[in-house]
C-alpha cells in the first residue's frame, strides 16, 4: 500500500497514528519534528505526509511550505490541537500553504482514515 | 516763659506719656507747628461745646449780681439806689444782651472778646460801687466782690485763657487806679487787697489755662481717634474690597476648575474607551494564549485516548464488559474535547459585561484550569472565604486578572518549584491603609491575594511591572502586556493592587475590588424536586442580589425572567410590555412603592395578571390586605427554591376566573 510519513512531537500520537494506518496496511515512518521529517524525505519516496503544526525545531507550516516546493506531488494532511483561539487557527494557513486536508485534534479514527483514503484513492 | 509743651503737661499732671504731645503756644494756647491746622476747627468745635454751659453761666452771673442788691441795702443803705442802678440798669442788661446775642448766628467769632468785655464791665460796676462806698465808710468791703468776679470769669464762663487773663488784669489795674486816685484807701488796705486780687487772678489763670489746655487736648485726642477710626474704616473697606475681589477671583477660578474637571472627565471617558479597546485586543492575546495553550495540550492528551479507545473497542466483542468500560473512557474523552472547545469559545467572549459576581465560584473555576496546567513541583493552596460578598465585574476579565497573576507565579517558580497560594477574603480598608496603597480608598473590599514562593523581584522591577511591554521573562514567554492589563482591569473596577516582593522570597499580589453586595444568603437553599415552566415573569426587588439569584434560579426552571430593582423602572417596563407577562413576583417593601400598590396599578392594565408578593416579615402585610388586593400568594423569605417553584406553578396554573 502507500508509504506515509507522520510528523508530530507527541510520541503517543505518533504511535497511535502509526497503528491506525498499519492496521489498514500502509507503510508508516515517523519523525518528531519538521527537520527530521525533511531529512527522512530525502532518503526515500513517500505518497503522503501527515504533519502536526506546533512543534519544536521546525514547525508544521514551514515544513508544509518547504515540502510543497520540493515535492509537488506529495499529498499532505495537516493535524493540529489548536492555536490561541481555535483548533483550526493554524489549520487554515496550512491549507493555504498547500495541505490538501486538515484534521482537528482530537480526531476519531474514521476521520483520519477517510482523509487518507480520499487522498490516496486516485492511485 | 519758655516751657516746652511736654514740660507743661507733665507739670500739670495731665500728660500721659502714651498720648500724643500737644503742640501749643505756651501763652495763647493756640495750636502751633504740626497742629496749627487744628486751630480753626478747634475754635468751631469749642464754641459748639461751650455755648450751653456759657449761657448757663450768664444766667448764674445775673442771679449772683442781682442777689447782692440785698447786701447793698444792709451794708450801705444810703447808697442802695445808686448801687441798684449800677447792678440792674448798667451791668445786668449788658449780660442779658450778651445772653440774647449768644443765640445769634453771627456771635461766634466775637463771643470770646465780648465775654471778656462783659467780665471787665461787671468788674467795673463793682469798682464804681467801691468808689461810692469809700466816701461814706472807712473800710472797703466790696473788694471781695472783685475776687468773686475773677473766679467766676476764669472758671465758669468758659472764656479762653487769653481773654480771661486780659479782662482779669484790666480789672485789677482799674481798681489800682481808682484806689490810688479816686479814693483815699489806706496803704495797708491797698496792700491787703492787692494780695487777694493778684492771688485770685493767678489761681483763676491756672484754672482757665488748665481748662483750655484740657479742652484742646480732648479735641486733639478726639481728632486722632476719628482719624484712627477713619483709618480702620478705610482698612475695613479695603479689606472688604479685597474680599470681594478675591471672591470674584475664586468664582472665576472655580468656574475654570469646573470646566477643567469636565474636560478631564471627558478625556478620562475617552481614555477609558481607548483602554477598553486596547483591553479587548490584549484580552484576545492574553486569554487566547493561555486558553489556547491549555487547549492545545489537552487536545494532544485527548487524541491518543480517543484513538486508542476506538481501536481497542474495535477489537473487543460487543458484549464484553471491557469494551463497555473502554467505551466509557471514549465518551469521557469526547466530553473532554467538547469542554476544550467551550474553553476556547469562552476565551473569545470579548464583550465586557459587569454584573455581581461571587469570586469564590469564579476563582474555583479558574484554579481548576490552573491546576490542570501547572507542573507537579508547584503546590497549589486555596483559602476561599465562602461568605465573601460580590463584586461588580466581568467574569472574563476576572479570569484574565487571576490567570495572568497565576501565570506570572508559574514563571517565577518553574525552575525550583514552590507554593502558589490563592486567598479570598473580605477586607475593610481604613484611612491609614488607604493612604498606604496607591489608588485605594476607604471602604469595604473583596481581597484576592495571590502569592508565590518564586524568585521575587527587586524594587526597580516592582516599580515597573505595570508598564505595558515591560517584561522580565524571556522573549516569547508572555506578551509583556500581562500586568498592565491586570492593572487596567482592576482600575476600571475602582480597585487597587498592592505588590509585595523580595528577591528570592517570592511575590504577593493583593487585588482589592470594591465589595458590591453581601455574601451568599440562604435565600434559595434546597435541592428538592423543582417544578418548571415556560411563562414570563417580572421579578421586582430593590435588592440586586436577590433579583440576580431569582433570575438565575427561575431561568434554570425554564421561565423567562425580567428583573427590576427600581420600582419606577418596573412600572415603565410593565406599561410598555404588559402583554408579555404572566406573573409579577415582587418584594412588598421597596422605595417609592409597595408591592401591593404595584400589583393594583398593574391589574388596571392587565386584570388577569398573577401576583406573588415576597416579604421578610409576615406582619408587614395583613391577610385582609391580601384579600383586598387579590394577591395570589404570599412568600416569606428565606425562600426554599422547591417550594417557590411549586408556588409559582400553582399560581400560574390557577383558573383566571377564580382570581378575578
Amino acid at each position: 500500500m502507500a508509504k506515509i510519513l507522520v510528523i508530530d512531537d507527541e510520541p503517543y500520537i505518533l504511535l497511535m497514528i502509526k497503528k491506525m494506518l498499519e492496521q489498514v496496511g500502509h507503510g508508516v515512518d515517523l519523525a518528531s519534528n519538521g527537520k527530521e521529517g525533511l531529512e527522512l524525505l530525502l532518503t526515500r519516496p513517500f505518497d503522503l505526509l501527515i504533519t502536526d503544526i506546533v512543534m519544536p525545531e521546525k514547525e508544521g507550516l514551514e515544513t508544509i511550505r518547504e515540502v510543497r516546493k520540493k515535492y509537488p506531488g506529495l499529498k499532505i494532511i495537516a493535524i493540529s490541537g489548536g492555536g490561541r483561539l481555535d483548533s483550526s487557527e493554524y489549520l487554515e494557513p496550512a491549507r493555504y500553504f498547500g495541505a490538501e486536508k486538515i484534521i482537528k485534534k482530537p480526531f476519531q479514527k474514521g476521520e483520519l482514515l477517510n482523509a487518507v483514503n480520499e487522498l490516496l484513492g486516485g492511485e | 516763659m519758655k516751657l516746652t509743651k511736654s514740660e507743661i503737661l507733665t507739670f500739670l499732671g495731665i500728660r500721659n506719656p502714651a498720648q500724643k504731645e500737644l503742640s501749643v503756644h505756651p501763652v495763647t494756647l493756640r495750636f502751633t507747628g504740626e497742629m496749627e491746622h487744628f486751630e480753626k476747627d478747634f475754635l468751631d468745635d469749642y464754641f459748639k461745646r461751650i455755648i450751653g454751659p456759657f449761657r448757663f453761666s450768664l444766667l448764674l452771673a445775673i442771679i449772683f449780681y442781682g442777689s447782692f442788691a440785698a447786701l447793698d441795702a444792709i451794708v450801705i443803705p444810703e447808697l442802695k439806689y445808686q448801687f441798684w442802678f449800677i447792678r440792674f440798669v448798667l451791668v445786668i442788661p449788658v449780660i442779658l444782651v450778651l445772653y440774647i446775642l449768644s443765640y445769634s448766628r453771627f456771635i461766634k467769632n466775637y463771643l470770646q472778646p465780648l465775654v471778656s468785655v462783659a467780665m471787665y464791665l461787671t468788674g467795673l460796676g463793682i469798682i464804681a460801687m467801691i468808689i461810692y462806698a469809700s466816701r461814706i465808710v472807712e473800710r472797703d468791703t466790696y473788694y471781695a466782690g472783685l475776687i468773686l468776679i475773677l473766679i467766676f470769669g476764669y472758671a465758669f464762663t468758659r472764656i479762653r485763657f487769653i481773654y480771661a487773663t486780659l479782662a482779669g488784669w484790666l480789672i485789677v489795674g482799674t481798681y489800682e487806679a481808682a484806689a490810688i486816685w479816686l479814693t483815699q484807701t489806706p496803704t495797708e488796705q491797698l496792700y491787703n487787697n492787692n494780695f487777694f486780687f493778684i492771688s485770685a487772678n493767678i489761681i483763676g489763670m491756672f484754672i482757665c489755662y488748665l481748662m483750655e489746655l484740657s479742652a484742646r487736648r480732648d479735641y486733639v485726642m478726639r481728632h486722632l481717634l476719628e482719624e484712627e477710626q477713619d483709618k480702620v474704616k478705610a482698612a475695613n473697606e479695603m479689606l472688604e474690597h479685597r474680599v470681594q475681589e478675591r471672591t470674584a477671583q475664586l468664582t472665576r477660578t472655580n468656574r475654570a476648575l469646573k470646566k477643567e474637571i469636565e474636560m478631564r472627565k471627558h478625556y478620562e471617558q475617552e481614555q477609558a474607551k481607548l483602554e477598553a479597546q486596547l483591553l479587548q485586543l490584549q484580552k484576545i492575546e492574553t486569554i487566547g494564549t493561555l486558553a489556547g495553550g491549555i487547549a492545545h495540550d489537552f487536545n494532544n492528551i485527548l487524541t491518543p485516548i480517543l484513538g486508542y479507545t476506538e481501536m481497542a473497542m474495535e477489537e473487543l466483542d460487543e458484549e464484553s464488559t471491557l469494551r463497555y468500560d473502554i467505551e466509557q473512557i471514549n465518551h469521557a474523552a469526547i466530553r473532554g474535547k467538547d469542554l476544550v472547545q467551550q474553553i476556547l469559545t469562552f476565551s473569545r467572549q470579548v464583550e465586557v459585561e459587569k454584573k455581581p459576581l461571587y469570586l469564590q465560584e469564579v476563582i474555583q473555576e479558574i484554579m481548576n484550569l490552573v491546576k490542570a496546567s501547572f507542573p507537579s513541583n508547584i503546590e497549589i493552596k486555596m483559602d476561599l472565604d465562602p461568605h465573601c460578598g460580590t463584586v461588580l465585574a466581568d467574569t472574563t476579565q476576572i479570569h484574565q486578572v487571576i490567570m495572568n497573576l497565576c501565570t506570572n507565579a508559574y514563571h517565577a517558580m518553574i525552575d525550583r518549584g514552590g507554593i502558589l497560594h490563592v486567598r479570598l477574603t473580605e477586607k475593610e480598608v481604613d484611612a491609614e491603609k488607604a493612604a498606604a496603597v496607591p489608588n485605594l480608598e476607604k471602604g469595604n473590599y473583596v481581597l484576592v491575594t495571590i502569592s508565590d514562593t518564586g524568585h521575587g523581584m527587586d524594587h526597580a522591577t516592582m516599580n515597573r511591572i505595570f508598564e505595558p511591554f515591560f517584561t522580565k521573562k524571556e522573549v516569547g514567554v508572555g506578551s509583556g502586556l500581562g500586568l498592565s492589563v491586570v492593572h487596567g482591569i482592576v482600575k476600571s473596577y475602582k480597585g487597587a493592587i498592592e505588590v509585595e516582593s523580595q528577591p528570592g522570597k517570592g511575590s504577593t499580589f493583593r487585588i482589592y475590588l470594591p465589595r458590591h453586595g453581601k455574601g451568599p444568603s440562604d435565600l434559595f437553599t434546597d435541592k428538592e424536586v423543582l417544578e418548571k415552566g415556560k411563562e414570563t415573569i417580572l421579578f421586582v426587588d430593590d435588592e440586586e442580589e436577590i433579583t440576580y439569584m431569582g433570575k438565575k434560579m427561575l431561568e434554570n426552571l425554564g421561565y423567562r425572567v425580567n428583573i427590576q430593582t427600581d420600582t419606577r423602572k418596573a412600572v415603565a417596563e410593565f406599561e410598555a410590555n404588559h402583554d408579555k407577562y404572566d406573573l409579577l413576583v415582587t418584594d412588598q417593601t421597596m422605595p417609592h412603592m409597595l408591592g401591593t400598590d404595584m400589583a393594583r396599578q398593574f391589574r388596571q392594565i392587565r386584570p388577569d395578571l398573577k401576583v406573588i408578593i415576597i416579604t421578610g416579615y409576615s406582619n408587614s402585610i395583613s391577610s385582609e390586605m391580601l384579600e383586598k388586593e387579590k394577591i395570589d400568594e404570599l412568600v416569606l423569605k428565606p425562600i426554599k427554591l422547591s417550594e417557590f417553584s411549586k408556588v409559582i406553578r400553582r399560581v400560574l396554573d390557577k383558573d383566571n376566573t377564580a382570581v378575578m
